[in-house]
Formats: structure tokens, sequence, C-alpha cells
């Protein structure tokens, strides 16, 4: 921020229309300059820099090095710089990204040129802003399904490869399970490995044991 | 060289004949097999006869040339014994099939070496106690053209150097390359023949799994072809139907608002906007819908969820995913897109095919691997009609996505037990 409240700006999108028109509405504003515009991710680093502005607004889709990438060199060079994103993205993943990186302010393409202000202004302050409707409750919505889910490798199996388990865990042999299941040796012989493989087991004792903790057989059966 | 017992030809045919079929007899060594019936057998005379026929009287040579060679050997201190052990040792040692005949000492005065047992499933006294076998043992399509061939050498004493199938004992196909010369004693009268014969069965199976590459190659290429041409018509149609039309909308929104009073200029600017808002949202889906630029920026498990909900929205199946060992990892960007066009195209044919309101996705790392796993619990389907139908089915592509990255698809299904699809993408590089 610089002298008599007045919040300097970088603009940085790779296209010259956009960035025109968003200069004029930035301009339009008397507590808002813009300082300094770029065409590509280097010439935004380069710019911010050179300016030290206040507030740096992004273009996320740029190319060569697009604003993903942009936002943590900017950190580095000039911590003080709010960030404001600017996307065509409403995708709780980006924002995520962006966020995570070190954004303060995610503005969407589409909505209105008031938004973008106001975004500013927020960002300025130090105080994070998401353009409707994006919201920090879809963000936490989004980074819950993305966590990893600890995976039940028994569920891949088909059934006929769970009986397959179920009868080899009991030390029957593929001979036994085939006459059991009424199919062919070679082919409960397959489907032997293929559990086996899919449960990545590698010996019979490592067998029974995954069937023990999943209590497939009981130690004293 | 060695004598063998051979039985003979047709007792009643004059000596240069049965002489001349034996030559013939010899020079096939590299052949094999066929039933062995009396049509198969009288054809079989009656060709070499022919043949036989047909070639000059080579009854006068002498036992002078066979006394020369004593005697040459003789003076370098070797008997006669000496030379034929030492032929023998290094004849039998060869990776192929040495034969000889005298031409002019009937049809016993033989020889084939013992590696046409190996080779051929007959033993070197088989194959020298049947006159007629080795002819029989041409593939049938070959026997017009070695007959020809054998001809050529016997008569204008031209070398051969050929291709021909054989069929071994037990009837498989064994390829061989031939040649044979015609050795003439010092009168110039045809003497006897020899010659070699290797097995190149695996370079023949060799070519052929490359001509079934090529094959594949061209399919595939004609496919990419077809469904780039098809993908421009689409983004065509798209680009003038959904977009063209609003630019439309938005122009005369425009020219309207000129003519217009203040009032109807501010109302004419808010249609335009709505109209531009209208525009933005197709051209994103257009993009995202031809290639999700998540895929590059986010990584494969950004680009999945999305892709799920999307896929929900507009198809009404709900997508069940775990997963384990994505997050926050970016894999090689062949990886990410196989996998996802993957899991895409599997979604895309369970809301087609399925008729379920489910599906389920699995993805999961285990060292090297990325396994995907894609279910429904729906009407599944005959797979191997399917995939026999693959050239055209998106399932071929699907596969070829899988080898091309080291790694497998497996499809399971049964009629009313639904569909699981299995691929492994190797994370190791291609």
């Amino acid at each position: 921020m610089s002298a008599k409240g007045t919040t300097t700006i970088v603009l940085a999108d790779d296209h010259q229309v956009v960035r025109q028109g968003l200069k004029a509405l930035l301009e339009a504003e008397s507590d808002l300059r813009v300082v300094g515009e770029a065409g590509d991710g280097i010439q935004a680093i380069r710019r911010v820099e050179l300016t030290s502005p206040s507030v740096l607004v992004l273009d996320l889709m740029m190319p060569g090095l697009n604003g993903l990438d942009v936002i943590p060199q900017v950190k580095r060079c000039s911590p003080h710089t709010q960030i404001v994103i600017l996307s065509m993205y409403s995708n709780e993943a980006y924002v995520l990204e962006a966020l995570s990186s070190g954004a303060s302010a995610y503005v969407l393409k589409d909505s209105s040129g008031g938004d973008l202000v106001h975004a500013v202004r927020e960002a300025a302050a130090g105080r994070r802003y998401l353009s409707p409707p994006l919201s920090d409750r879809a963000i936490e919505v989004y980074q819950q399904k993305a966590k990893a889910t600890t995976l039940d490798r028994y569920e891949t199996l088909t059934t006929r490869e769970k009986e397959v388990l179920h009868l080899a865990a009991e030390g029957r042999t593929s001979a036994e399970i085939a006459a059991r299941l009424g199919i062919s040796g070679r082919t409960a012989e397959t489907h032997r490995s293929n559990l086996m493989h899919k449960l990545d087991l590698h010996s019979q004792a490592e067998l029974i044991r995954f069937a023990i903790k999943r209590g497939i057989v009981s130690i004293d059966d | 060289m060695t004598g063998h017992r051979t039985p003979k030809l047709k007792r009643t045919m004059a000596t240069h004949i049965s002489d001349s079929n034996g030559a013939d007899l010899r020079a096939d060594e590299t052949l094999p097999f066929g039933e062995d019936t009396p049509e198969s057998r009288a054809e079989a005379e009656n060709t070499l006869l022919e043949l036989a026929a047909a070639f000059p009287l080579i009854n006068s040579i002498t036992e002078q040339s066979a006394l020369s060679l004593l005697d040459s050997s003789n003076s370098i201190g070797m008997t006669l014994a000496d030379v034929d052990a030492r032929y023998r040792t290094l004849v039998e040692q060869i990776p192929a099939v040495v034969f000889m005949a005298f031409l002019d000492k009937g049809i016993g005065e033989a020889y084939v070496s013992p590696q046409i047992e190996e080779m051929l499933g007959f033993t070197q006294e088989e194959w020298l106690n049947d006159p007629v076998r080795w002819y029989q043992q041409i593939h049938p399509d070959d026997k017009a053209r070695w007959s020809i061939e054998a001809a050529g050498l016997f008569m204008s004493g031209q070398p051969l150097k050929s291709l021909y199938r054989v069929l071994a004992r037990d009837g498989h196909v064994v390829w061989f390359h031939c040649e044979a010369k015609l050795v003439r004693n010092s009168e110039g009268q045809p003497w006897f023949i020899h010659g070699v014969a290797f097995d190149i069965s695996e370079l023949k199976r060799a070519e052929a799994s490359g001509r079934e590459y090529a094959e594949r190659l061209k399919s595939l290429s004609r496919r990419l072809m077809e469904v780039q041409e098809a993908e421009r018509r689409n983004i065509a149609l798209e680009l003038h139907d959904e977009i063209g039309q609003v630019l439309t909308g938005l122009k005369l929104s425009l020219e309207m608002g000129a003519r217009k009073s203040p009032e109807g200029v501010s109302r004419s600017l808010d249609e335009a906007r709505v109209l531009v808002n209208e525009l933005m949202a197709r051209v994103r889906k257009l993009s995202l819908d031809l290639r999700p630029a998540m895929l590059d920026d986010l990584g494969l498990l950004p680009a999945l969820l999305w892709h799920f909900e999307h896929y929900t929205t507009q198809t009404q199946v709900r997508v069940f995913f775990k997963h384990s060992g994505l997050e926050k990892r970016r894999f090689a960007a062949e990886v990410e897109t196989a996998a996802y066009r993957i899991v895409q195209e599997a979604l895309t044919n369970i809301a087609r095919h399925a008729h379920v309101t489910e599906a389920f996705v699995r993805l999961s790392t285990h060292q090297q691997t990325l396994r995907i796993e894609v279910e429904d619990h729906g009407l599944g389907f005959d797979t191997e009609a399917v995939l026999s139908a693959a050239e055209t089915s998106g399932l071929a592509g699907m596969r070829e996505r899988a080898v091309l990255l080291s790694g497998s698809l497996l499809i399971e299904s049964g009629l009313e037990t639904g569909t699981r699809l299995t691929a492994e993408l190797s994370l190791a590089g291609a």
C-alpha cells in the first residue's frame, strides 16, 4: 500500500483487451491505481519486483508460466504483495490450489466488475475473499472428497475370488478348491494368483494372516 | 558316403529312373509330412517319376570318380573311413539338416543328417527308409513349386535356393530355407546333389507377428483419423450452433440498444450481459469437454473429481469413488491422461449400457503401478463378443492406452452380474 491510502496494482493477463477492460474498471475507483501490466507469468514477476505493488491481479491461465506457478514466486520476491486470482474456473480444486499457494482472493471472470473491485480492497486490507458462489464451506467439502480413502483391497475381489480366498484360507489346495467350486484346477489356480496379486500377498502364510485379520477365518478353526 | 537300406520305389522301373528318384528324394530331406494314404503315395510317386522321366540318363557314370577320391585321400595318409568320420562329425554339429544323394547309385545311397529328428520328429532311419516320405511331408501348397524348382536343379543343374513349408510328425509346420546343388563328375555327368536346410520357423513367426503389428497399427491410424474427423465435426457443430447463435443474439441486442432511448439502452445492455455470461459458460464447457485443463494444471485426482460431478449431473449416475496414493501426487502426463480417459470411457459405457444409477471407481497405487477399477452392478455383456468387435469400440482404445504404458486392461463381465474393468498402468515409465 502506497501513500495516502492509494492501493497500487499490477495487472497480469495474457489478453490485452482484458487488461484494458480491467484497468478501466479499477481506475474508475479513486483509491485504486494500476502501476504496471504484464502479458505473461514471467513479466508479472518482473513487474512486481520492480514496482512492489499492494496487489497483483493475476490471470490463472497464462501461456508459459501460468498463474499457479507465479504465486509462490511473487510471494517470495515481494511478500507484502497480496494476490487476487482471476479465473474462468469455479472448480474448488483450482481455488484450493491457488489459496494454498498463497493467493488472498479468487475472483471468477464472469462475476461483476464490482466483485473484482471489492476483492482488490479486501485483499489489500489483508483479508481473504472468494467470489460467489465460491465459499470456504465448498472448499472444505472438496478437501474432504480429495482426501485419500483407505481403500479396502478385499472389495476389489470378484465374488469368485472371494470364494477362492475363503477356501484357500482354510488351507485347501487348488485341486480341492476346484472340486468344491466345480471349476478346473487351472482356473482355481488363476483365481488364487489374481487375488494374491490384488491383495498384495506373496505367500500362503500372508494369505492366512490377511484372512484372520479380516475375520474371514478364525484362529480356532 | 553312408549306405542305407531303402525299400524300392518301383521295382519295375529302369535303373536310371530309380536313380534319379533317389536323387530327388535326398534333395528333400528338408521336407516333412502328410498322411500316408494310398492316394497320397500314388501322387507322390507319380510326381517323382515324372520328374525322373524328364531327367537325362545318368547311368553311365563310372566308378572312377569314387576311386579317384579314395586315391587322393590315400595320398595324404587318410583312409576313406577317416574322411567319412570327419565329415560326419562336422555335418552333425551344424544346426541345420544336411542332405546328399548320389544320382548314379540308386535310391539307397543317400544321406540325411540326424538333426532331422529334432526338427521334424522323424528319425534319420524313418526318413531314409521311406522313399516318398519327404515328398509327402511337403506342405500341400508348396508341392507344385517344389516340383518345378527341383526339376530345375536336376535337369539344368541350376542351384536351388528356396523356402518350403514342411509338416512335422505331429503336423506342425516347419519353415525351411533350402539350398542344394548338383555336382557333376569329371565327364560332366550329374553325379550327386547335396544341400542344407535351415529351420527358419522362428524367423517366420517373427515376421508374422511383425505383420500383425503392422496391421494393428494401420487399423489404429485409420481409427485415429476417423476419431479426429468426428471430433472436428463435433467442435464445428458446437461452435456454429451453440456459440454462433448466442453471438448472433448478442450482436442483435447491441444493435437494438444503439437505436434506443437511454432507458432502452440499459435494458439492451442487461440482455447483452446475460448473453455474454451464457457465452462464457459454453466456451468453458466446450474447452473442458475437449480436455480438462485441470488434468495438466492440477493432476489426475482433481480432474477426476471434477469429471464425476459433471458426469453425475449429466447422467444421473452416482459415482462412488475411493482412492489411495493419489493425493498431492503428480504422475507422468501420459499416465494421467490415460488414466483419466480410461475412467471417462468406462463411465460413459456404464451410462450407456449398464442401466444403473451407481458406479464404483477405485484408484490406487501399488509400488510402480497405478491400478484403476471401474465397476457397475448392471446388465453386463458378453466380453468375448464385444472384445472381438473391439476394433471399433472404445474398449480397444482403452486397451491400447494401457498397453502403451506397459500396462494391462482386464474386463470381467457377465450378463446380469455387472461389469468390472481393471486397468494397470506402469508408473516406471513406458
